[in-house]
């Protein structure tokens, strides 16, 4: 099964690589690539980049607050996807209540627990929003940081099976050397408890058809 | 001590695997953190029953391969997708290919890239500092302070661009 990772950043947005490295790096890998780069930063004018026809182009929302969300969602036309960061309980629960967002980011970031209860994971299956399990919150961390991280992977694993919302799984890489290759993210998944079918469909099926949703033209 | 009989050994797998990273890393470094993320991941249990040892590893070229059982082969390939960082330094592991043998696994995989090239050369247009190159790649030091500190956060020491990329905005139409 092939990786989709629709949640990288190149230097357009909060990464060091420029977007062709970043895709050069992912063919080597066996890995379709989405680039996060909606939010573009100040950077030097020569590192621009280019905007790539053969890639899909999303933008990751981080707001504060219900009205900031509703601006920023209003203003993400014209992005194959959106993202919208999670960890405070009201834009979880705003994220999955709306079908303009693909997908809900790290809703555990900042919080003791998985940030899915069984009211997010109705509106997630409701609104067609699916939860991601980012591989940065395993690779980067150790001892007790990385056993409630994987703690609440297998949570989020086990709401979605009973409420069936779609699990979907990111490398959020920054750079080249944090993007993983299908066959170490697949293995990784069935360590976590990833059945088969599941892990294609968190790995291939579920951002094919976020992709499909905005009639995405490009290679995938 | 006399050998097991063959129906008795345990099946082993070769994997060979390159490092990816902007500082050099040495065979003690990777062994040590192969070994540490395996016992992290899968438990002094688990871990013992890998049948896990690097055999070889390169520093010059970064590539290396390793013997396990055969049964536990899929674990070995999540315990190096897991690997993020090796004494400080941000490195990616990646799965060149397995064998069952060493010499089909040399043949194969092992030697196949472009070589690194140091050189050292500024490039004015886009205020960096070109610092080696392997095949179309550049690895370059910014001068940018903001891109200077993201790299100070994230364990890296170069920005990665392709040749193509120093085109700047002519190369845009074409893509």
């Amino acid at each position: 099964m092939k990786f989709i990772d629709l949640h990288t950043h190149s230097i357009l947005s909060c990464g060091v690589d420029t977007q062709k490295r970043m895709l050069f790096h992912a063919k080597r890998l066996g890995v379709e690539l989405g680039l996060c780069d909606g939010h573009f930063r100040e950077i030097p004018e020569g590192l621009r980049g280019v905007e790539l026809k053969e890639c899909p182009l999303g933008i990751e929302i981080d707001a504060s607050n219900k009205n900031e969300l509703k601006n920023r969602l209003a203003k993400s036309n014209g992005f194959d996807y959106v993202i919208v960061h999670g960890g405070d309980e009201r834009i979880n629960r705003l994220a999955v209540s709306d079908r303009r967002v693909d997908v809900l980011a790290h809703p555990e970031r900042g919080r003791k627990d998985s940030g899915v209860d069984p009211f997010i994971a109705r509106q997630a299956k409701k609104n067609d929003v699916s939860i991601e399990t980012n591989l940065r919150n395993l690779i980067f961390t150790r001892g007790h940081l990385r056993v409630n991280a994987l703690k609440n992977v297998k949570r989020h694993l086990m709401l979605s099976r009973k409420y069936g919302f779609d699990i979907i799984v990111t490398s959020g890489a920054r750079s080249r050397l944090e993007l993983r290759s299908s066959d170490g993210v697949s293995q990784l998944l069935k360590l976590l408890g990833f059945d088969e079918s599941e892990a294609g469909a968190a790995m291939t099926t579920v951002p094919k058809a976020i992709l499909e949703k905005k009639n995405f033209g490009g290679v995938i | 001590m006399k050998r097991l009989p063959p129906t008795l050994r345990e099946k082993k797998r070769y994997v060979a695997f390159k490092v990816g990273s902007d500082e050099p890393i040495i065979k003690e470094e990777i062994t040590r953190a192969i070994w540490i993320q395996a016992l992290s991941l899968l438990g002094e249990i688990q871990a013992s029953s890998l049948g896990l040892r690097v055999l070889y590893y390169s520093k010059g070229t970064q590539e290396g391969f390793l013997v396990c059982r055969n049964e536990d082969l899929w674990k070995i390939e999540a315990v190096l997708a897991l690997m993020g960082e090796i004494n400080e330094k941000k490195v990616h592991v990646c799965v060149k290919g397995v064998s069952g043998t060493i010499k089909a696994l040399k043949r194969k995989f092992l030697n196949k890239g472009p070589p690194i090239i140091e050189e050292k050369k500024d490039d004015n247009l886009m205020n960096l500092e070109i610092i080696r190159s392997y095949g179309d790649c550049l690895d370059a030091l910014p001068n940018d302070k903001e891109l200077l500190s993201r790299l100070k956060d994230l364990k890296m020491r170069y920005i990665g661009l392709m040749k193509s990329d120093l085109g700047g905005k002519e190369d845009a139409t074409s893509t």
